[in-house]
């Protein structure tokens, strides 16, 4: 702690402090996805932050806060879909991720997210996370999700703030594998479509990364039965 | 294996069983491979002929419901066309006016031009992505207009404007208005928001998708009309009764440059050619069919003319002279006003 603390770094120090909690928010969310990130990424302190990604002034500097990751064996196989006769050796439908913080402090349009897309692309990852500090526009959200063959999510710095899953409120979501979906549809004899629902812009959903199609599990404690489980399809 | 195999059908195949037409707005993606598995008949036939035990699981779809899934994949696919296609042209839009000097009041042909082409799928809230994006661009939020949006130095979210003079209520102090900042911040000037404006309102209120072929409400465009300049100044479009009113020399000169204006402007739309060739074309036009996802599904009908014989003039049949009161009404001959002193009283 410094003695003359001037506005200008008690300023810097605040949004410092907003982005690290974000920082580590996308992490906790990379492994809750089931990415390759180690626990002390995850568990970064701030003040190792502060020297890794602070510019001169002691502001945090956006644009080398970009991150990859790639996937898990277990979230591989995750993600394989079953086996059928018409693709006898299936593929898993996950890669490497890529985190990109937008430097720009004023309104997002489709320029940035252009170039975005563009370097996911050219660089070939498969699924590109864009976070900005600013809501996007409404094109450039069209923009971002209409890359073929790739995923572009999109989320605010003070969408991630804090981490949603670990309030307490908020129940526990797993996500079926394909093999586990078609179990559990076989064990209780339905059709996915007579499961109910949960939406892809659900926050939770959202913060998993969910496709449509998928079927994730809810474990929400009960008073009465000690753990229910609900199954939800992504819709 | 393969007697168990029906409750392990791979969970997207779902809609080969339930109806189609529930699951179509899902996804046109996840509809049409699983489609296109379902068409192959050999495979389906392999399986129709192993099992009896099983008699609907496996059967080959419903037409009829394969018919109603594909109408909707296909409107859904053209929606979505659609959106993108209104994606690029927002793009295409922002980059509008082509030269850096451009004056908004008096836009180049081909920059109308293009203004106008792009805009035919709008929707009003398109209009509004455009100058968003704009903005966010720096740019002022009119399309044929290369200045900066300004920029308010106080921090106030509201401002106030007055209007002219003897604009207020009763013709007596001036008009005030309360606007947000960020309405204010969007342009460079306020003859660019009635220009934006004119056009904004000009837009169809529904979507492309849901819109009759024959609609021309989006596709004639207009710009405003640009009042008249002060001395030296250019500017094309003028009110045509101004050159009524004035006299002389200027007036005729004028009038030849805004001749030259205007011929510009209908070259700009060019009336689509009318001929025996698009006689279908403008058929399907009337009856709101040219859209390509509709035509599956649908009856292609092709509409011969017999041909009539114009010799026979056709005489207009002559009443006789028991109408002419007016006749009678299901055998009743009414007895009034007129009737009791002509042919009607018996």
């Amino acid at each position: 702690m410094d003695e003359d603390y001037s506005s200008g770094s008690q300023d810097a120090e605040r949004e410092m402090a907003r982005l690290w909690r974000t920082w580590r928010t996308v992490f906790e969310m990379l492994q809750d996805r089931g990415y390759e990130v180690t626990e002390e990424e995850v568990q970064i302190p701030f003040e190792q932050f502060k020297t890794k990604y602070s510019d001169g002034l002691g502001y945090p500097d956006r644009n080398k806060m970009k991150v990859s990751a790639r996937p898990t064996e277990a979230m591989k196989a995750k993600y394989t879909p079953v086996k059928s006769k018409s693709n006898p050796n299936p593929q898993p439908e996950c890669g490497t991720v890529y985190v990109e913080f937008c430097p720009d402090p004023t309104a997002v349009g489709t320029k940035q997210v252009r170039t975005f897309n563009h370097f996911v692309d050219e660089q070939n990852f498969h699924t590109g996370i864009f976070i900005t500090q600013t809501p996007i526009s409404p094109s450039a959200v069209r923009l971002l999700s209409g890359i073929p063959d790739r995923i572009c999510e999109h989320f605010q710095e003070q969408d991630l703030l804090v981490n949603i899953t670990r309030h307490e409120l908020v129940p526990k979501h797993v996500l079926l594998s394909a093999e586990e979906k078609v179990r559990l549809l076989e064990r209780y004899r339905l059709k996915e479509s007579q499961l109910p629902r949960i939406q892809v812009s659900d926050p939770v959903a959202r913060y998993l990364g969910l496709r449509r199609g998928q079927v994730v599990k809810i474990i929400r404690r009960s008073e009465t039965a000690g753990r229910y489980a609900s199954y939800r399809w992504v819709i | 294996m393969d007697r168990e195999a029906p409750p392990k059908v791979p969970p997207k195949s779902i809609l080969r069983t339930s109806t189609p037409s529930l699951h179509a707005p899902s996804s046109a993606s996840t509809i049409a491979p699983s489609l296109s598995r379902q068409q192959p008949p050999s495979s389906n036939l392999q399986q129709q002929e192993q099992p009896q035990s099983q008699p609907h699981s496996k059967a080959s779809p419903d037409p009829h419901h394969l018919a109603i899934a594909l109408h909707h994949a296909h409107r859904i696919q053209a929606q979505k066309d659609a959106e993108a296609l209104i994606l690029s042209r927002i793009l295409e839009l922002v980059t509008l006016p082509s030269s850096p000097s451009a004056d908004p009041a008096s836009p180049s042909a081909a920059d109308v031009a293009t203004l106008r082409a792009a805009l035919a799928p709008f929707q009003s809230s398109d209009y509004d992505n455009l100058i968003l994006e704009r903005n966010i661009e720096g740019r002022c939020g009119y399309a044929l207009c290369p200045r900066e949006h300004r920029r308010e130095d106080h921090k106030g979210n509201f401002r106030i404007l007055w209007g002219p003079k003897s604009s207020g209520s009763g013709g007596r102090g001036r008009e005030m208005k309360i606007v947000p900042r960020e309405k204010l911040e969007m342009w460079c000037s306020d003859s660019c928001v009635k220009r934006a404006m004119y056009v904004r309102v000009q837009l169809a209120e529904d979507p492309v998708w849901e819109r009759r072929a024959d609609d021309r409400r989006a596709k004639e465009i207009t710009l405003l009309e640009e009042p008249r300049p002060l001395k030296g100044t250019n500017t094309t479009t003028r009110k045509m009764d101004d050159q009524v009113v004035k006299g002389g020399e200027d007036s005729t000169s004028r009038s030849e440059y805004a001749g030259d204006q205007t011929a510009s402007a209908t070259a700009t739309t060019t009336l689509p050619l009318r001929g025996i060739k698009m006689s279908f074309k403008d058929l399907a036009l009337e009856r709101g069919d040219s859209n390509s996802a509709f035509r599956d599904g649908r009856v292609d009908v092709q509409v011969t003319e017999r041909e009539i014989s114009h010799d026979a003039a056709v005489a207009p049949p002559m009443p006789g002279p028991e109408y002419r009161h007016g006749g009678s009404i299901e055998g009743y001959t009414p007895k009034g006003q007129s009737s009791p002193r002509g042919d009607g009283s018996d």
